[in-house]
């Protein structure tokens, strides 16, 4: 395992592989982390924790320059169907079976 | 701007008017020489037939007549105002306070290569028109192949960062690929549709300039009962024989038809499927598409999507314009023979689908003809089939049977009527017919001088054309046995699957010509070892068919060759618009595109390594499978014994679906790699430290 000063090297070295600071910055910050995780955790802290902790760091930053998607703005496209046999026929050729099972509900248009 | 169009109605009924009354020319004459000695009800299945190849060639002969006015008219007025001239163009160019218009591009394990060289050119051209800011594009992957997957995830963080933090470009990953690519544009409308007024649907081959973008934009926004406007998109990027003649001939004479149908339909036009603006608040009330009761072939998801999703706009009394004045539009055709039938394939199931539809109460007429003329794409090879089959039995019947020179109770004599000449005539005239917006196409392009000298000059343009004729000849009859061995087994009840198209030029290999090919080869011979025994007078009549079908094998591979493509390149031969002037666009994607990342068994296993080991890769990808925050359901169980076997053997030790499965879920992901980061980290220390 690694001492408390490892730790400090490893959570450095993985911000940099992370893209997040490199040298004295990213240190700075993998000892700000462990100070952190220290008061949360007290003593024992494992390696994994450490990573996350140093993934959720990245991540936030990343976060306002890396945004995979833009917020949604959830709507229904309501279900379409084809008659036959003249207005007010119930002669319905379509069926809707396995679409939008996802969202359930009334389907309607919302804005 | 308001559109006159007092005009129309007059357009419509002359051109419905020739078309009936061609055809019905036609068939008298049909019917005259085949009931030369007297009409029998055999004779009426032939008769039938023959007038809906008629009606089916004459609509395609007369749009085209149109086209080449509409076409010759334009040409005239920039020849007239000198090549800078373009059509009027209201303002605003672009209006300030637009909303953005999103760029969508389904795709389905399509090679990232491509797809992003084409998105990175797109963005550059925008950026160089000052519109960048005026779009966002979303990358909306249905694909099913892990190591694509990753690459595209790749592609995607490449481009970002290469777009130094403009917030524009989006990567989401379905976990269920329902409603296959409507279904994927589905999901986008319905997570962030309503964020843009108008969005554009490209296919993951298509890329368009700029200037056509903006102006599909502008279009759109000026006509408020618009809901898409479709460009023409032209094969571009040519490499086999095959696709080069493809190109050449969309270039010199697809402008015909489409300019032809666009005059006609007006409002009415139809969708293509991707090179179009679409007004997002009418596709999401109108156009989600129901399942067709049934099993697949006919039935189930409704394959070709894009005719149907016009004519439920158009049933909402949307207005659907087809652009065919617009000329950066642009996608890649199938290489090969063997490539274009397998897209055809899927294309027939999805248009003989459409035969469920076409009758449906409250559909626009103009929905009715699209349906009808893309069943008619593929079934009118199956028409042509049996006529000539039973054209074929006709004759022998007659070779065969004994003339009577004397009938009645007082013999009379009855002398044979011969017929060549009505049936000479008629074939001359319909080869004319067929070869005619051919000759008005290659007059548009002599009488520009300077494209004319673009493509080559006189007489190479000319000689293309002759060489495009022939082969198309050859071609003809082979597609005609291909399209009928789809119908029928789409009648049958064969379905076809989704997979991902060839589109890159490459030689088709020998064996898979064969076994496409041996039945068309066989069937010439055949039919003409038949001709030859018992009616040997046709056979010069059927060697046209009968030639296509028996070098079906050399042509198919001949014209699959890269090196051929180029050779005739080099001739001056088979030159498109595109390919001798590419517009900055194409020449940027050029520049762009590498080699494919999943091309080498080593790139896919770095893949694989680098979604577990590197911690930004893993990250990233964790945080795109959150962003879009569906995920299939997880057998914990399962994950467990997959990520043992991952650390223990490595990620291809899996099966496909087995990858997919852990990529899929983020929690096993972010265990393996905190499992074996220390590890590989504590290594490379070890390794740094010794050295």
């Amino acid at each position: 395992m690694f001492d408390s000063n490892g730790y400090v090297d490893l959570i450095a070295r993985y911000l940099e592989a992370l893209g997040y600071g490199t040298g004295a910055r990213a240190r700075r910050c993998a000892l700000q982390i462990l100070n952190d995780l220290r008061v949360r955790h007290g003593g024992e802290i494992d390696v994994s924790t450490l990573l996350r902790a140093a993934r959720e760091q990245a991540a936030l930053a990343e976060s306002l320059s890396e945004r995979p998607l833009p917020p949604e703005e959830p709507v229904r496209m309501p279900p379409q169907s084809f008659r036959y046999g003249g207005r007010g026929s119930t002669r319905d050729l379509v069926s809707h079976a396995g679409r939008n099972e996802r969202k359930g509900g009334p389907i309607t248009v919302t804005r | 701007m308001p559109r006159d169009a007092t005009h129309l109605p007059i357009l419509r009924g002359l051109i419905a008017t020739l078309t009936l009354g061609s055809a019905a020319v036609a068939v008298v004459v049909f019917m005259r020489i085949i009931g030369a000695e007297g009409l029998l009800w055999a004779h009426v299945p032939m008769i039938v037939l023959f007038g809906v190849l008629m009606l089916w060639l004459c609509q395609s002969i007369w749009l085209a007549l149109t086209g080449f006015f509409v076409v010759a008219w334009r040409d005239f007025r920039r020849w007239w105002k000198g090549p800078a001239w373009k059509p009027e163009r209201p303002e605003p160019a672009f209006s300030p306070d637009s909303a953005k218009t999103a760029i969508v591009m389904p795709v389905y394990n399509e090679d990232p290569g491509r797809v992003f060289a084409g998105l990175e050119a797109m963005l550059d051209d925008l950026d160089a028109a000052g519109a960048g800011d005026r779009f966002d594009l979303f990358i909306l992957s249905d694909t099913r192949n892990p190591l694509v997957w990753l690459a595209e995830e790749e592609a995607w963080a490449k481009l970002r960062s290469r777009d130094r933090g403009r917030d524009r470009i989006f990567y989401r990953r379905r976990v269920r690929n329902e409603g296959r690519k409507s279904g994927n544009i589905a999901d986008f409308l319905e997570r962030w549709g309503l964020n843009y007024p108008f969005f554009i649907v490209l296919d993951a081959d298509s890329i368009m300039t700029a200037e056509t973008l903006i102006e599909m934009a502008r279009r759109i926004e000026a006509q408020p009962t618009v809901a898409l406007i479709q460009a023409p998109p032209r094969p571009v990027r040519a490499e086999t024989l095959f696709a080069r003649i493809q190109a050449f001939s969309a270039s010199v004479y697809g402008s015909l038809p489409a300019a032809g149908l666009a005059a006609v339909a007006d409002g009415n036009g139809n969708f293509w499927g991707h090179n179009a603006i679409i007004r997002t608040e009418a596709f999401i009330d109108h156009c989600r598409l129901p399942h067709l009761p049934g099993k697949a072939p006919l039935g189930g998801e409704i394959l070709s999507h894009d005719f149907v999703e016009a004519a439920l706009l158009r049933r909402a009394g949307w207005e659907i314009q087809l652009a065919d004045d617009l000329e950066g539009s642009y996608e890649e055709s199938p290489p090969t023979i063997i490539d274009f039938a397998r897209r055809d394939r899927r294309w027939c199931q999805g248009n003989l689908q459409h035969g469920r539809i076409l009758a449906a109460d409250d559909l626009h007429v103009s929905s009715r003809l699209y349906f009808a003329s893309g069943i008619m794409a593929y079934s009118s090879s199956l028409v042509w089939l049996v006529f000539l089959l039973l054209g074929g039995v006709e004759i022998a019947r007659r070779e065969l049977s004994e003339t009577v020179y004397f009938t009645g109770e007082v013999p009379t004599p009855q002398w044979p009527i011969s017929m060549t000449e009505a049936a000479v005539t008629l074939l001359v005239v319909t080869m004319a017919a067929l070869l005619m917006p051919k000759v008005l196409a290659l007059g548009l392009a002599l009488a520009d001088r300077e494209r004319c000298r673009r493509l080559g000059g006189a007489v190479r343009l000319t000689l293309s054309v002759l060489l495009e004729t022939l082969y198309s000849a050859l071609l003809a009859p082979v597609m005609m046995m291909f399209h009928s061995g789809f119908v029928l087994s789409v009648l049958a009840g064969a379905s076809v699957g989704w997979g991902a198209q060839r589109r890159s030029g490459a030689a088709t290999d020998l064996a898979e010509v064969v076994r496409a090919h041996l039945p068309h080869t066989i069937a010439g011979l055949l039919a003409g070892a038949a001709i030859l025994t018992w009616v040997p007078g046709m056979f010069w009549w059927a060697f046209p068919v009968l030639l296509g079908l028996v070098v079906s094998i050399p042509l198919s591979l001949v014209s699959s060759s890269v090196s051929l493509g180029h050779f005739t390149r080099r001739l001056g031969l088979f030159l498109a618009d595109e390919e001798v002037s590419p517009p900055p666009v194409l020449v940027r994607l050029a520049e762009l595109e590498g080699p494919s990342p999943v091309g080498e068994p080593a790139q896919r296993e770095a893949l694989l390594h680098r979604v577990i080991h590197d911690p930004r890769f893993n990250l990233r990808h964790i945080r795109l499978l959150r962003a879009y925050g569906e995920f299939p359901e997880a057998d914990r169980a399962r994950l467990t014994e997959l990520r043992d076997r991952v650390e223990k053997e490595g990620f291809s030790a899996l099966s496909t679906d087995e990858m997919l499965a852990v990529l899929q879920d983020p929690e096993t992901m972010e265990e393996l790699h905190l499992a074996s980061w220390p590890r590989s980290a504590a290594g490379t220390a070890a390794r740094t430290s010794a050295a």
